[in-house]
């Protein structure tokens, strides 16, 4: 009887599978390009992206019509309500009929989903974290499914309203689940992996188990009236209010009061700050754009968080974009508008911008500022990246999934040379699965202090490294322990960048190893040939934040 | 035995009770009409025994299983057509013959094959494109080729045309014919009822108002013709209803306790030995329509005293 009504369902329901089965193969296609190809960003809307993260973007349509409609149509078919439903005196129990159907639209909706989120982020993160996506993803997934199914099962005026907050909780579901790709597809350049978080995974598993025994209760009383399981709707619409942070803050003064200018800006400007490798990382820093001969650094995208504690008590996400100060955009602003520019102090995952703007905190803006709206100033900072390096031999002979640990005065490095549960989310553990870049820029600055650097990559599958070796005599590269070696003449070849390797080397030399499979799954890592060194690259960066001057004259002028 | 046995039964939607009082007893292997105005209450008295609605006061049995405890194992032995039921018209009639022949283990596929053939039904039509006689004879394919115990009709010759509606009442009576079924009927086409079933049940505000075996319920209403009368010399009993004077020495009126005996010496009683009285017997039509409009008009009268 299950199978027959599980045929049955599949037979219904079949064009809206094929559409799915498109929507999510073209999906996760789209994500994995992403994940292999390079980002643009649009200095404008500081949004990152390409041609296939548009695509993604116009699959969100698709990826939040088809589960609603397929669910609406197939509950609304059987709906308890309705004394004229087919289904009334066949001898089928309401319990089997509508448990079929939502065992059949989590096969077709849910798990996929599931699937598909677990086969893109494993390319980017660990076993445990891609299983925990995959469940956030299947959780989401299936308390939208029961909850469009609790409106479909009414065939009641009121029921068919509620469909609209069935379809935003909907809609939003999938909008995070697309955020939660990009950003999965995006962890090189994100320090920390989306809002999974295990609170959210617990409150969509509570939502879940709440429309659940809403649905089953409905099933088994159908008499069940609106103002019963109407609260089960409002809920799920407040929840994704909540969850966004989008509830306006009541408790904010609505008053604006006189701008007091601030202090002159307190930033680094040289080594003694706290700037370490770490500040490239909380920068969301891609260093795959490490490029080449430049013996500048050219960054091209950030995004992070600026604490705008004066204005509101609250953070806002504002996205910085960092130009390269090579390409004439060194113009400094005022420096008076940044109060303090360095590490977090409590959680050093973070990098936290102070806007200066002193205004008495009993006092505040109406709105909160849209600071995209401003027209930007660039902020130029000068310093030295600190990278602490490890010991190529203690690097290559530590054991697969045992950590390998370094402690200094300051800091502890960890390298972690697969993952493990617990430990894959490390920083020092991401940080090591960057790509790390250039050598020649490497090696520039390093010139005073070494003449040697190596860049190595290992191979989790065959635990081989592929080394680089640049030297005063030259670049080498080869497979350790199974060493195909040859020297490069041109050090511009050297260029050891991820995205560039069958670029700028296969062309060159064809007995250049394929690293199609080591993309994929290597640990890219940094060597230098002494044991536990610091490095220090200098650094300049242009910072294009909101111009805050336009914004004191709008604090000046107070509310409309 | 009774295939349906109910009592008191009541059903209220909202403040407007549907049915008030309701008692019904349907012994097996007939087959009862339930006749009424629109709104009188024929469609939630199905919809209670087949299980759809369940009643707010009141209790009592379908194929010996209480109201609103029918299961699978009694919905395999009720088929239900219903004028107003929603077919899944984006299947064909051979997919709904397909999806339903697994949920029934007395489907007799033979009879099946038998029924549409006769109803010249297409297997491969899907049943959103077919006409609604079409589609009430799919309908009925798929509640009779189980071979139910009990049949719930609920007005399936609504809307068809005379030729449907004969092909219809023929295979029903074909059937009941072969076998032991129940049915249970509601239609306004009286005709039609009359050639199906052998009770009628009267419903009027959710009330039974008469609930009798059709060739008693004919044979106690005689219409008379008098001619050739003297001013009747006492008043009329109050079971002749619809009297009317034609002229001076004609009379017409409807016995609705017609006894073969008695009925003519209380006749000459009251118009006299000259008179020369006709009774013709009523069908089933006329006999609804007599008590309709004497209904209607003591409503009125009541309004008025009122």
């Amino acid at each position: 009887m299950f199978f027959h009504r599980l045929k049955i369902e599949l037979r219904e329901n079949r064009i809206y599978v094929l559409l799915w089965i498109l929507v999510l193969a073209t999906l996760t296609i789209s994500t994995i390009t992403i994940w292999n190809s390079d980002l643009v960003l649009d200095p404008d809307t500081g949004r990152l992206g390409n041609s296939a993260s548009d695509l993604i973007a116009l699959l969100i349509l698709p990826l939040i019509a088809l589960p609603i409609v397929s669910t609406i149509t197939s509950f609304r078919q059987d709906n308890l309500k309705d004394p004229r439903a087919f289904w009334n005196t066949r001898p089928v129990r309401p319990t089997t009929l509508h448990s079929t159907k939502f065992v059949f639209l989590h096969l077709i909706f849910t798990l996929p989903l599931a699937l598909c989120t677990f086969i893109v982020s494993i390319n980017a993160t660990s076993m445990g974290t891609s299983l925990l996506y995959a469940a956030e993803a299947a959780l989401w997934s299936a308390a939208a499914i029961h909850l469009c199914s609790l409106c479909a099962l009414h065939n009641h005026q009121w029921a068919r309203l509620l469909i609209i907050p069935a379809v935003g909780f909907f809609g939003f579901i999938l909008v995070t689940f697309i955020s939660t790709q990009l950003n999965i597809v995006q962890l090189r350049i994100y320090n920390h992996p989306s809002q999974l978080s295990a609170n959210t995974l617990f409150i969509t598993l509570g939502l879940l188990l709440l429309f659940a025994i809403a649905g089953a209760y409905l099933i088994k009383k159908p008499g069940t009236t609106y103002p019963v399981w109407a609260p089960f709707l409002i809920g799920a619409l407040i929840f994704p209010l909540l969850r966004a942070n989008w509830l306006p803050n009541f408790s904010q003064s609505t008053e604006a009061k006189k701008y007091q200018p601030s202090e002159p800006l307190t930033t680094f400007s040289n080594s003694t700050s706290s700037i370490n490798r770490q500040y490239f990382y909380d920068l969301n820093y891609p260093l795959t754009d490490l490029m080449g001969s430049h013996d500048r650094i050219p960054i091209s995208l950030v995004s992070h968080q600026i604490d705008s504690t004066p204005l509101s008590h609250s953070e806002a996400d504002i996205r910085v974009g960092l130009k390269s100060w090579n390409s004439g955009t060194d113009q400094l602003a005022g420096p008076q508008n940044l109060q303090t520019i360095a590490l977090d102090q409590e959680d050093s995952n973070r990098f936290r911008v102070t806007l200066s703007l002193s205004i008495p905190h009993d006092h505040s803006l109406q709105s909160s500022p849209q600071f995209n709206d401003l027209p930007r100033k660039e902020i130029t900072f000068e310093g030295e990246v600190e990278i602490l390096t490890a010991s190529l031999e203690d690097a290559l002979t530590v054991e697969k999934g045992k950590e390998f640990n370094h402690e200094t005065s300051d800091r502890i490095l960890t390298y972690l040379p697969s993952a493990k549960k617990g430990q894959s989310d490390t920083l020092q553990s991401k940080v090591f699965r960057l790509p790390l870049a250039s050598a020649d820029l490497v090696q520039s600055n390093l010139s005073s202090r070494q003449n040697e650097i190596l860049v190595a990559m290992r191979h989790r599958g065959t635990g081989q490294y592929f080394l680089l070796h640049k030297g005063s005599s030259g670049t080498r590269y080869g497979t350790f322990g199974e060493v195909q070696s040859s020297e490069f003449q041109n050090p511009e070849e050297s260029s050891l960048v991820t995205y560039y390797w069958k670029d700028h080397l296969q062309k060159k030399f064809p007995d250049f190893p394929d690293f199609t499979d080591w993309k994929k799954d290597a640990d890219l890592i940094i060597l230098a040939p002494e044991q536990f060194k610091n490095v220090r690259i200098p650094f300049k960066i242009t910072v294009s934040v909101p111009d805050l001057d336009l914004l004191q004259q709008r604090l000046n002028d107070g509310p409309e | 035995m009774n295939t349906i046995d109910v009592q008191n039964l009541g059903m209220n939607f909202g403040r407007f009770p549907a049915l008030r009082d309701f008692s019904l007893t349907v012994p097996t292997g007939t087959a009862m009409a339930l006749l009424g105005e629109n709104g009188a209450g024929k469609t939630t008295t199905l919809r209670i025994l087949a299980g759809i609605y369940q009643p707010s006061t009141g209790s009592g049995t379908v194929l010996d299983t209480p109201l609103g405890q029918l299961d699978t194992a009694q919905f395999q032995r009720i088929g239900h057509v219903s004028e107003n039921q929603q077919l899944p018209l984006h299947w064909t009639l051979q997919q709904l013959l397909d999806y339903l022949k697994p949920l029934y283990p007395n489907w007799d596929e033979a009879f099946c094959d038998e029924l549409v053939d006769n109803f010249e039904l297409p297997r491969d039509r899907k049943l959103g494109a077919m006409s609604r006689g079409m589609q009430m004879k799919a309908s009925l394919v798929s509640s009779l080729a189980y071979r139910p115990d009990l049949l719930l009709l609920d007005e399936p010759f609504s809307g068809l045309d005379p030729l449907v509606r004969e092909e219809l009442i023929d295979g029903i009576l074909e059937l009941m014919q072969g076998g032991d079924w129940t049915v249970l009927l509601s239609s306004h086409d009286i005709n039609e009822v009359e050639r199906l079933c052998d009770s009628v049940t009267l419903i009027r505000d959710g009330k039974i108002e008469l609930c009798e075996d059709l060739d008693q319920l004919q044979a106690r209403f005689r219409t008379w013709s008098i001619n050739n009368t003297t001013p009747p010399t006492e008043d009329f009993p109050p079971e002749w209803i619809q009297v009317q004077q034609l002229s001076d020495s004609t009379w017409t009126f409807t016995d609705t306790q017609h006894h073969p005996e008695t009925s003519p010496q209380k006749v000459a009683a009251i118009f006299g030995p000259s008179a020369t009285a006709e009774a013709t017997s009523l069908s089933l039509r006329d006999i609804y329509l007599t008590i309709a409009r004497q209904q209607k008009k003591n409503r009125r009268a009541h309004k008025q005293s009122a």
